[in-house]
């Protein structure tokens, strides 16, 4: 926190020169369009080029993201439709899509993995910073053949403003940003900054955020074991600090760009509760558990070019490579119990070819390398190094209002894990297939159906975890471990699945909107499994990796309505409800975590540079539970507003805005948190901030 | 009981305790076998990699830190852990049907119930490292449950609760089968478990602890084996009548109905507290006569205590002798027989045979109950002999209801008349190599113990006589003392003594030391107290006069 006036000092000096700097440029930055976008665009396009997935998905632009912003991904896009949070605390939320998470949403940054290990576990965070994005995709539903098994789900690709793909359209642009939240005494800011001529650009971003724990009403346990202490008002361990840097650069011609970038991430966070998952044992005396928080750090380097028509029979080849070293410690107290050690190079080769007659689309191919380790207390998964490649194509068929679309990938993983006295490998070949078909019976109407084959190759904690999971308050006991005689383990099996998708969507006029019903059937669904209720280690309960038959579905409905349009005012309805239904068909139980419904009401009026919008959000009560695993968990509602105002101060764009959430100051947890009965969501927010775009 | 071989038992374990009264009441003798009621107590395999290592299995109790050998000692369930066997079909693998007792010692702790885990703690993690990673497993399988609580039917499980179903690892209501075992449990794990019995009794049950050796002791899969022994106090002592005539009398005092087994040369007997028991002598085939098909079909075993007289077997009628002329309608009282509950399989058949040897149905279970079917009249003032049959050996409880209308105005139903026997069978007592020992008791100490007419601790005491006494054939203890513990208050005289299941006990007195006279009929013993009060039997000697006692133990 000492930093912390340094920063607003340096940001309000930078802005100052910046200023007096920017009044020497003649044209000034256009803002008008800024202020029409709506708070959701939803990209399905009637006839969109060959090779954009028909399957729902979902952009989130960086003007949206002002009134959406979190600490974290999870929570700031927890909000689109059929995507929630993991809420687990402002440090490390990670989206979760119809009720997938983990393993089964691929995080992306600029199109490549993020590096980071937020996928094996709840608390650990995703090592992209929110604030200063370009766009968010959000791919819901299977985006297996762009991104492999680990997208079963769905796909979150984040692009970042690391590498400049474009010139600036002056010698310096860029924009900064202050905010202040009161939930949790957070305060950011921020600068992003492009500077170049002609065919060079070079951008450097910082940012540094600080928040403390977060209010919430009530207390914080909902079934308190005697003795045990229940806070109220602040939830300990809540806490978060991010210092984020990037520095890259842009060389631009006709026929094409590249790029690099070279980023630090660094976040340091508190794990809520995490002492009440287990317990340390010297000489059988349970330990005091001192608070425990996160510390991680990711330095990253990337590449980026594109090629526009090469050759004649492409229209665009575009390579993306990353390496990253990922450092993540887990401490009690001042102690650094466990270490993690992820370095990960990945690297991507797509192009889209000419149109061949009606047909047109892309192909390409994907590479990754990672090494894995971990140290210390609570280590549960053994080192690994693990190499997946895979080639794919997505190909479309416009037949008049039809497009067909056919879609594969072929895929190897290889992991080796390594051992105390030997070590194991495996070796798993995962296909994938779709097809789909977009109708546009008139205009502005869009009917759509998608069906897939799946595999997902089971993950190195799904095979190899043998320990304690303490975020998720576990001892997980992997598919890889077996006793001879005895029918469980032996390894997993590759996740098949089929899915279909139903979308029907309204993309002109007043009235738009978007319905998607979608269903998978998992052969071999892999999920943890209870040893049993009474079975402990270290009093963590005994979980063993299994593949049952479980089955997804539900809808995902937005809409939105023009009220009023005319000119410089509008006034729009939007509205969103999802459902999903997860079931352990062997079991004949739900499975576990999955999001209750949800209904969403946002009215919003906009008139002039002013922008005012009122919200309510309704979560059901979830009482379809896994059993052994999860408690009931009860509906809330959160009423929300927002007033920005954005205006032209000496040629920039300017903004204000006041946000509150969780106005009526409800006590809410969320059914999809594994810490949920000890970690209510935080309570009345107000949130202020400013941003200047130079 | 053959005469021969009650006379044989009787000659080698009677045992002359005799005790004069200037003993007063001594403390019973420490007893083999205790009985732990409370407290909290994990099984505890045990494993060590070392010369001398390998598997052993202990009880580890949390109040002292200890580890003790399992085999002597029973983990008791008392009347506080009886239950109602729940009508969820989430647990149907109990094996008791909505309503049944069932005894449970929790997974939670509970007063005056004792709190019973499993802990992998002693195993040698080293042992069982993983080559790969992390710590090593062991699996946990159910091999054998046996004793006299699975020979009266019950059924052995352990299964945990948590938020939603029962998760049941082991069940032997379907079985022992590939089901009941559990794997991989990590070193060290802990777990408590319901653990649930279906009848009273005692159940050895065997585990299989498994695990894989680390590469560097071999890597190869080793098991061990353990027993643990519950036992349920659910039974009560009961008369044991084996032989001779005896009727179930209906007599009609003081405006009521009330039965007793009147057995020839004894008191009235209350006939729940009764069992009357057939040896192999019952066992015939169904008749090839189609006439008898209700027995089953034809060559079929059946068990039947016969209508007629025979040496061996209980002569067993149905009577309402006492019950004067004119008190009833028609002179008669309706027996209707309402409930059967026997071994799996197991009918009830009530009939006679005319001078011309043809069958006359009186009562059956076999086609389903029916007050009208299954009813027959008893004249008052007589009494009548049939034959009892059953379709499987075991152990059976009829249940009547006797009733009738009374001359005076308004009828008059009983309260349930339970009347119980041993077919064949008597749980507690399984000898099939006939050495006089319960197969059980041998199965629990060892191949040492089985011969009764050795002494393999030494102390002077022969298998047959621990078994008798209940004492550790294993382990040179005191000799038995103050088994027999006399009262005297006033002119009330009253001993009493602890029984163990699967004997016979019968206290006789005597003033001079030559001439015994029985005080009480045989009681088969269940395990509990046994008080014997004088109610004009003779147990109290006349004034002046010096009166001995003893108690006689055998086998049934």
């Amino acid at each position: 926190m000492a930093g912390w006036g340094h920063l607003l000092f340096s940001l309000a000096l930078s802005g100052g020169l910046l200023e007096a700097f920017a009044q020497t440029i003649t044209n000034s930055h256009p803002t008008t369009n800024a202020v029409t976008l709506p708070t959701v665009v939803v990209t399905g396009q009637a006839l969109p080029p060959g090779g954009d997935v028909i399957a729902p998905n979902s952009v989130v632009t960086a003007e949206e993201l002002k009134l959406k912003l979190q600490s974290s991904l999870g929570d700031t896009l927890g909000w689109q439709p059929g995507v929630s949070s993991t809420a687990y605390g402002p440090g490390s939320s990670r989206p979760v899509i119809r009720g997938f998470t983990g393993n089964r949403v691929r995080m992306l940054h600029n199109g490549l993995g993020t590096g980071d290990i937020s996928f094996t576990s709840p608390d650990h965070g995703v090592a992209i910073e929110p604030l200063f994005i370009r766009r968010i995709e959000v791919l819901r539903g299977p985006a297996t053949i762009l991104h492999g098994g680990p997208a079963i789900g769905g796909a979150v690709d984040v692009e970042t403003k690391n590498i400049p793909i474009a010139p600036p359209q002056r010698t310096v642009e860029g924009e900064v940003e202050t905010r202040f939240a009161s939930v949790s005494d957070e305060k950011v800011g921020a600068i992003a900054a492009t500077a170049g001529g002609g065919p060079v650009a070079f951008q450097v971003n910082a940012l540094k955020r600080a928040a403390n724990d977060y209010h919430f009403p009530g207390l914080a346990r909902n079934n308190p074991t005697p003795g045990q202490s229940n806070p109220s008002g602040r939830l300990p361990e809540t806490w978060v600090e991010t210092d984020t840097y990037s520095a890259g650069a842009g060389w631009f011609w006709p026929q094409g760009r590249a790029g690099l970038a070279v980023s630090t991430y660094e976040s340091a966070y508190g794990v809520p509760f995490h002492s009440d998952a287990h317990q340390h044992l010297i000489g059988g005396v349970v330990q005091a558990n001192p608070p425990v928080s996160i510390a991680l750090r990711q330095n990253r380097f990337d590449f980026e070019g594109e090629l526009f028509s090469p050759v004649a029979a492409l229209e665009s080849v575009k390579y993306r490579a990353a390496y990253s070293e990922y450092r993540h410690a887990e401490r009690e107290g001042a102690l650094t119990a466990t270490s993690f050690a992820n370095n990960e190079f990945e690297t991507r080769l797509e192009a889209r070819h000419a149109p061949l007659g009606a047909l047109s689309g892309r192909f390409g191919a994907h590479f990754n390398d990672t090494s894995f380790k971990s140290a210390g207390l609570e280590v549960n998964t053994p080192p690994t190094l693990a190499q997946n490649w895979a080639v794919f194509l997505l190909e479309d068929l416009q037949l008049g209002p039809v497009r067909l679309q056919i879609g594969g990938r072929w895929g190897e993983q290889d992991i080796l894990a390594i051992g105390r006295t030997r070590n194991v490998a495996t070796n798993y070949t995962t296909k994938s297939f779709s097809i789909g078909a977009a109708w546009e019976p008139f205009d502005g109407y869009e009917v759509a159906l998608v069906g897939g084959v799946h595999q997902r190759a089971p993950t190195t904690q799904e095979l190899f975890a043998n320990g304690p999971h303490v975020a998720t308050g576990t001892y997980e006991i992997g598919g890889f471990y077996t006793i001879p005689g005895f029918p469980f383990g032996g390894g997993l099996g590759l996740e098949r699945s089929m899915t279909y998708e139903a979308i029907f969507r309204k993309t002109q006029g007043r009235f738009t909107g978007e319905l998607t019903f979608f269903r998978y059937d998992f052969d071999n669904y892999i999920f943890l499994e209870s040893l049993g209720p009474g079975w402990e280690l270290n009093g963590l309960p005994i979980f063993r990796h299994v593949q049952r038959p479980a089955r997804f579905h539900g809808l995902e409905v937005e809409a939105g309505w023009d009220l009023l349009v005319r000119e410089r005012e509008k006034l729009r309805l939007t509205g969103l409800l999802d459902w999903i239904h997860a079931q352990d068909l062997e079991r004949a139980q739900p499975l576990p975590r999955i999001p209750p419904i949800r209904l969403g009401m946002r009215l919003e009026y906009e008139w002039r540079g002013w922008t005012a919008g009122v919200e309510g959000r309704h979560v059901t009560a979830q009482d379809r539970i896994q059993k052994d695993r999860e408690l009931p968990t009860p509906a809330y509602t959160f009423l929300n507003a927002d007033l920005r105002y954005r205006f032209d101060w000496k040629h920039r764009a300017a903004s204000f805005f006041v946000q509150g959430t969780n106005l009526l100051d409800e006590q809410a947890r969320s059914h999809v948190s594994v810490i949920k009965e000890v970690a209510p969501l935080p309570g009345l927010n107000l949130a202020v901030g400013m941003n200047l775009k130079f | 009981m053959s005469s021969v071989r009650l006379n044989l038992c009787r000659q080698l374990v009677r045992l002359a305790l005799v005790l004069a009264f200037a003993l007063l009441a001594a403390p019973p003798s420490a007893r083999a076998a205790q009985l732990l009621l409370d407290g909290h107590y994990d099984v505890s395999p045990i494993f060590t990699n070392a010369p001398g290592g390998g598997w052993s299995f202990k009880l580890y109790d949390f109040a002292t830190l200890t580890r003790f050998d399992p085999r002597p000692l029973d983990i008791g369930l008392n009347a506080n852990a009886r239950l109602l066997a729940p009508g969820s079909s989430a647990f149907a693998r109990l094996g008791a049907v909505a309503g049944q007792p069932v005894w449970v010692m929790p997974q939670i702790q509970t007063a005056g119930v004792l709190f019973f885990g499993v802990r992998t703690d002693d195993v040698q993690p080293s042992a069982f490292a993983s080559d790969f990673f992390g710590p090593g497993f062991i699996a946990l399988s159910l091999v054998d449950v046996r004793g006299s609580g699975p020979d009266r039917g019950g059924a052995f499980s352990m299964y945990q609760t948590g938020l939603g179903n029962p998760a049941f690892h082991f069940s032997t209501a379907d079985g022992i089968t590939s089901s009941d075992q559990l794997a991989p449990i990590p070193l060290p794990a802990h777990a408590h478990y319901n653990w649930a019995f279906t009848q009273p009794g005692e159940y050895q049950v065997t585990f299989r602890f498994t695990g894989t050796l680390a590469a560097e002791f071999g890597g190869t899969v080793t098991n061990g084996l353990g027993t643990i022994n519950f036992f349920v106090q659910g039974e009560t002592n009961r008369h044991f009548l084996a032989d001779g005539h005896m009727d179930l009398r209906v007599d009609f005092t003081n405006g009521a109905f009330a039965a007793f087994v009147d057995a020839d040369g004894l008191p009235d007997l209350p006939p729940d507290t009764t069992l009357i028991r057939g040896n192999s002598l019952l066992r015939a085939t169904v008749p090839a006569n189609p006439a008898f098909a209700f027995l089953g079909t034809s060559g079929a075993p059946v068990w039947v205590f016969p209508q007629s007289n025979t040496p061996g077997l209980p002569y067993i009628g149905l009577s309402a002798e006492q019950i004067g002329p004119g008190v009833l309608q028609n002179n008669r009282v309706k027996l209707t027989l309402t409930a059967v509950n026997g071994p799996p399989g197991g009918g009830f058949t009530l009939f006679q045979v005319d001078a011309f040897g043809s069958p006359i149905l009186r009562l059956s279970s076999l086609d389903g109950l029916d007050p009208v079917a299954d009813s027959l009249l008893l004249s008052t003032g007589l009494h009548d002999h049939y034959n009892w049959a059953f379709t499987q050996a075991g152990e059976y409880t009829l249940t009547f209801l006797a009733s009738g209308t009374l001359n005076s105005g308004g009828s008059v139903t009983s309260a349930p008349i339970v009347l119980r026997f041993a077919v064949d069978r008597v749980a507690g007592f399984v000898d099939a190599n006939g050495n006089g020992l319960d197969d059980h008791w041998e199965a629990r100490h060892g191949a040492t113990a089985s011969n009764p007419a050795t002494d393999p601790d030494g102390d002077g005491r022969s298998n047959r006589i621990e078994y008798l006494l209940g004492t550790d054939p294993l382990v040179a203890d005191a000799p038995a003392s103050g088994l027999l513990t006399p009262q005297r208050t006033g002119n009330m005289t009253q001993l009493s003594f602890d029984t163990r299941e699967g004997r016979l006990y019968r206290v006789m007195y005597s003033d001079n030391l030559q001439t015994w006279q029985p005080a009480t009929p045989w009681l088969l013993g269940a395990r509990e107290r046994q008080s014997i009060t004088d109610t004009g039997t003779g147990l109290t000697p006349p004034p002046g006069v010096r009166r001995f006692y003893r108690l006689d133990i055998t086998t049934p």
